[in-house]
């Protein structure tokens, strides 16, 4: 086992016990993308039951060890079991409308083949993004106030040095975060390197 | 809807709900108040502008900038940042400053300006070689020199002048291209074999170049009055700061401080420093003249140029006589009322009369003719604020709650009008902030009392004063707690508050008499705790009016002193000259759970019934309940065995009190210290409960639901936490562990905390986890040895 620590670590240690504390708070946090995602491949209704349902499924059919790393093994890897969990959904809908059905595994997908997708990467930034900027506002409210009249109400004259430090704990935060969902180092130095394109 | 999921986890991420709620997909408006939800979506906004505006992800490695190749960084600050970096072209050694991406809002111009400042050569000051941008950042490059900063060395005075000097005739060299630095300070002073100046003229060409708005707001310490006002600068702006900086190293220290850069930078147009030989006499008499001189509030008392400054430094270091003199009492009187418009009828009748003395062109008598024009042109207004300001000075101690409540919004009304001036936003923030005092909403007379300083166009030593003595109210409750490094820090805030207040100067003696008490307690700690309670005796103004308020003041100091006895029957004497004395009470309910030290249930039941007492005569006063829940922490001491042993009395007036306190929420649904207190007494409740064998179910709901509103709206202290930790283990709920968790990762050495985990492990059958918690709390406080070794003792063994 590697001796990196992470949040995602913790919840496959968990997973292994049977517990689900952890993943449920994982998923909590995570979903959001997901939902989006999958509200956007036209099942608004059903979104927020197979967003649950793809955080099961990664942990269950134990994929994470096939993903490529290269690409940021945890992003890709959910958008691939989404896309999944999404086609096997429709097809147990046309399976059910023929009168049976079917459950396929996720042992057949090849989970490191598939293709980015721009968009649900874009969304994904954004997210994190909005949750640093939530632990900012926590943590310290007086640059989260300088970042927001500066950006949102183009306030002049606020200290250049609170918008600095916030925007640098907001970057923090960010690789933090990116490191809680990895698995190894070079996980997070490659996640880290696939979403630098997003910030110009 | 994605949406209002996405917006339950930032609200979990901001800690204003719970997980459980969270995960149970309530709708937003059941879980979140209007105001909280428009903030979460602001927040999403920001995240996507700020997303397209860019964000430096990863850590910047020194590497190539253009041509250069940086070595290291050399320091940061006013919006960019400076690396010591390699010329490969010309093989030397360069400094570069990067400024930050995304404000260069006019490139050319940026280049040009600095192109004219390249221009600039001086043996003392820093040459810039290149400027432009680089992949749209900004930079230019300048000579490195390496070396200290003056404001890192300490150098000798003699020594120290010289280098001013020079400074001097550099400046002066750049003012005959018409360059102005702007921006002078010791750190820009850069001592290598030669002193150099570094940074000229940046301050306005990056403003110019960079940003739309010229909005850069450094440190205002040696900022010019005319600089802070943001009018039009000249060398004399200069000769200001350069007259700072000689201030500062014969003194040792900035002629203005402030708690903020607002609060400086006020203060640089309004007050007169201490002169330095007020500080060490010992220091050269010319030497202050010289300094004072070059600091002089308007430019044109001030030297005329960088090189009459110059030569004065050189006259006084070679024993000559200087060419400046000092001020005469008709310019000081002058200046004294051109800062203080409110000052009294007398000085004002007097410098008439100086200046029917002095009639030609005297400028005493020009400036009063200017100010009385100026107080003309807004006279209604002015009279509304006097007027209300009038009344809550004389009469807020008997106004209801209600007319305090219509006083602060026509004041509020008043303040909404952008054209009213600093003078009269000072006094109706000032206002303001009594009608908030006498409300007994705390947070919200701080917060006016702070723009009230800001503002700071006004008699302002009033309105440190009473900051000074909420943040001294702050300090007794922390002495409570036993929590020294917070005492410390409250007590400099207070002495910085109260020196402040004493250079602006007072309206009342009696308030300079008490601010001066107050501050040889500050300065001079326990020996002199006597001494200053022989002083308030002395205080014999303040004693007229207040009497009870002295008294109570010599209460304080015998409770910082630990004489819990006679703190009490102090406050009890206070409390018969007025018998609504809440602060009174308040500080007996102290004293009382001092002395019992949260052991004697006697005493505690004593210092409950103080503090109820309060809360009867005020259920407004945000200092009860704050009182109230330390009270209710100091019974939380006897631990959960010790808790369930609670007799009928106790458990009566706990029972009283959850009451009060619930009327108290109801009043002031969003007030922090009312939200902890009451889910603090809800705890003690349902311990009272389980003792009585009942259901203590309700008790704990009720403290769960105060003290997640109290995390809600304070993140940033671990008590809530704890609390609500200790509150769910009355029901089993196993998130306690988590909550106390929290708590520990907030106050990481809490004694309490430990202990209270281990209970919460050792409910929820980790009886490792409960052993481990114990062991460290033991580590941190070894009076809890005995106790919790016994508690490890009776742990189940190994599962």
């Amino acid at each position: 086992m590697s001796d990196f620590q992470s949040t995602l670590w913790t919840v496959i240690r968990g997973a292994d016990r049977g517990e689900e504390t952890a993943l449920r708070e994982f998923a909590l946090k995570y979903r959001g993308p997901i939902v989006s995602y999958i509200a956007r491949r036209g099942l608004p209704n059903d979104a927020e039951d197979l967003a649950q349902e793809v955080f099961l499924r990664l942990l269950q059919d134990r994929v994470l060890a096939k993903a490529d790393p290269s690409r940021g093994r945890f992003r890709s890897l959910l958008l691939a079991v989404t896309r999944h969990v999404i086609s096997h959904h429709r097809e147990r809908e046309g399976a059910q409308k023929r009168g049976g059905g079917n459950v396929r595994s996720l042992e057949n997908v090849d989970v490191s083949s598939q293709e980015p997708d721009e968009s649900f990467d874009r969304e994904w930034v954004g997210h994190l993004v909005e949750l640093s900027l939530a632990r900012l506002a926590r943590e310290h409210p007086n640059y989260h106030e300088a970042l927001q009249k500066s950006v949102l109400e183009g306030a002049s004259g606020i200290d250049h040095n609170l918008i600095h430090r916030g925007k640098k704990k907001v970057a923090d935060y960010l690789r933090e975060q990116i490191q809680e969902y990895s698995l190894s180092r070079e996980d997070y130095e490659a996640e880290l390197q696939y979403l630098a394109r997003f910030f110009p | 809807m994605p949406d209002t999921d996405r917006l339950l986890v930032l609200a979990l991420e901001r800690g204003w709900i719970t997980p459980e709620q969270a995960r149970s997909r309530p709708s937003l408006d059941s879980v979140l108040t209007p105001d909280q939800i428009a903030q979460l979506r602001a927040g999403r906004l920001l995240a996507s502008k700020m997303l397209e505006a860019g964000l430096k992800l990863a850590e910047e490695p020194p590497g190539k900038f253009g041509r250069y190749t940086l070595i290291r960084e050399l320091g940061r600050g006013g919006g960019g940042c400076v690396y010591l970096a390699r010329d490969p072209e010309l093989g030397r050694e360069i400094a570069i400053k990067i400024l930050d991406r995304g404000v260069a809002a006019q490139p050319e111009r940026f280049r040009r300006e600095m192109g004219i400042l390249a221009a600039l050569r001086h043996p003392n000051i820093v040459t810039i070689f290149d400027a432009g941008a680089e992949d749209g950042r900004p930079y230019y490059a300048m000579e490195y020199a390496g070396g200290r900063s003056l404001a890192e060395a300490k150098l000798p005075l003699a020594e120290a002048v010289q280098v001013l000097e020079q400074v001097a005739l550099a400046c002066h060299a750049a003012h005959e291209k018409s360059i102005v630095h702007r921006d002078l300070k010791p750190a820009n002073v850069l001592l290598a074999d030669r002193p150099l100046v570094a940074d000229f003229g940046i301050a306005k060409t990056a403003d110019a170049g960079l940003t739309e708005t010229g909005q850069t707001l450094g440190t205002p310490h040696y900022m010019s009055p005319e600089q802070a006002a943001g009018r039009e600068v000249d060398a004399r702006s200069d000769v200001f700061s350069m007259g700072t900086m000689l201030y500062e190293m014969m003194t040792g220290r900035k002629p203005f401080t402030g708690a903020s850069v607002f609060d400086v930078a006020a203060q640089v147009g309004r007050v007169d420093p201490p002169s330095p030989r007020s500080i060490d006499p010992r220091l050269p008499r010319d030497l202050e003249i010289v300094a004072l001189k070059a600091m002089a509030k308007r430019p044109e008392r001030r030297y005329a140029s960088a090189r009459a400054f110059a030569d004065d430094l050189r006259a006084w270091k070679e024993g000559r006589p200087i060419a400046a003199r000092p001020p005469s009492l008709r310019e000081r009187i002058a200046s004294r009322i051109r800062r203080h418009p409110r000052i009294s009828a007398a000085v004002a009748i007097a410098v008439a009369l100086i200046a029917v003395a002095s009639i030609f062109g005297s400028s005493g008598w020009r400036e009063r003719r200017r100010f009385e024009e100026a107080q003309a042109a807004i006279l209604p207004e002015v009279a509304r604020v006097k007027d209300w300001q009038v009344n809550l000075y004389k009469r807020a101690r008997e106004m209801s709650y209600t007319e305090l409540e219509t006083a602060v919004t026509n004041l509020g009304r008043v303040l909404a009008r952008p054209d009213l001036s600093p003078v009269l936003r000072h006094q109706a923030h000032s206002a303001a902030a009594r009608a908030y005092l006498h409300m007994g909403r705390m947070a919200e007379a701080r917060a006016e009392l702070d723009r009230a300083i800001e503002a700071g166009a006004g008699p302002i030593g009033e309105d440190y004063f009473e900051r000074s003595r909420l943040t001294w109210e702050e300090l007794l409750r922390e002495a409570h707690q036993k929590n020294e490094a917070e005492s410390q820090r409250l007590l400099r805030k207070v002495e910085k508050d109260l020196d402040a207040g004493l250079s602006a100067g007072f309206l009342d003696d009696w308030y300079r008499d008490f601010a001066k008490a107050f501050l040889r307690l500050a300065r001079d700690k326990q020996k002199a705790v006597e001494a200053t309670l022989a002083e308030t005796d002395r205080l014999s103004k303040f004693q007229e009016k207040r009497p009870e308020e002295v008294i109570k003041f010599r209460g304080d100091l015998y409770l910082l002193m630990k004489k819990h006895d006679e703190a009490a029957a102090q406050y009890q004497s206070a409390i018969a000259v007025r018998e609504c004395y809440v602060q009174a009470w308040n500080g007996l309910a102290l004293s009382h759970a001092l002395k019992g030290r949260g052991e004697s249930a006697e005493q505690l039941q004593e210092a409950f019934r103080a503090t109820s007492k309060a809360l009867e005569i005020n259920p407004k006063y945000e200092g009860s309940y704050f009182v109230f829940a330390l009270l209710c922490w100091d019974s939380l001491k006897a631990g959960p065995r010790g808790l369930r042993k609670m007799e009928a009395p106790a458990f009566k007036l706990v029972e009283e009190a959850v009451q009060k306190l619930r009327t108290g929420s109801q009043l002031r649904p969003d007030s922090l210290p009312i939200l902890q207190a009451h889910g603090t007494a809800c705890i003690l409740w349902g311990f009272g409960l389980l003792a009585q064998r009942k259901d203590p179910t309700p008790a704990a709901e009720e403290a769960v639901k105060q003290l997640t509103a109290a995390i809600g709206r304070d993140q940033g202290r671990f008590e809530p936490w704890f609390a609500r930790g200790v509150a769910r283990m009355l029901t089993g709920n196993r998130e306690a562990v988590a909550d106390l968790a929290e708590a520990d990762r907030r106050a990481p050495e809490n004694a309490w905390v430990q202990k209270w985990t281990g209970f919460a492990k050792a409910l929820a059958g980790d009886s490792a986890g409960a052993e481990a918690a114990w062991k460290r709390a033991i580590a941190l406080d070894p009076n809890f040895r005995e106790e919790l070794e016994a508690e490890i003792a009776q742990l189940p063994k190994k599962k």
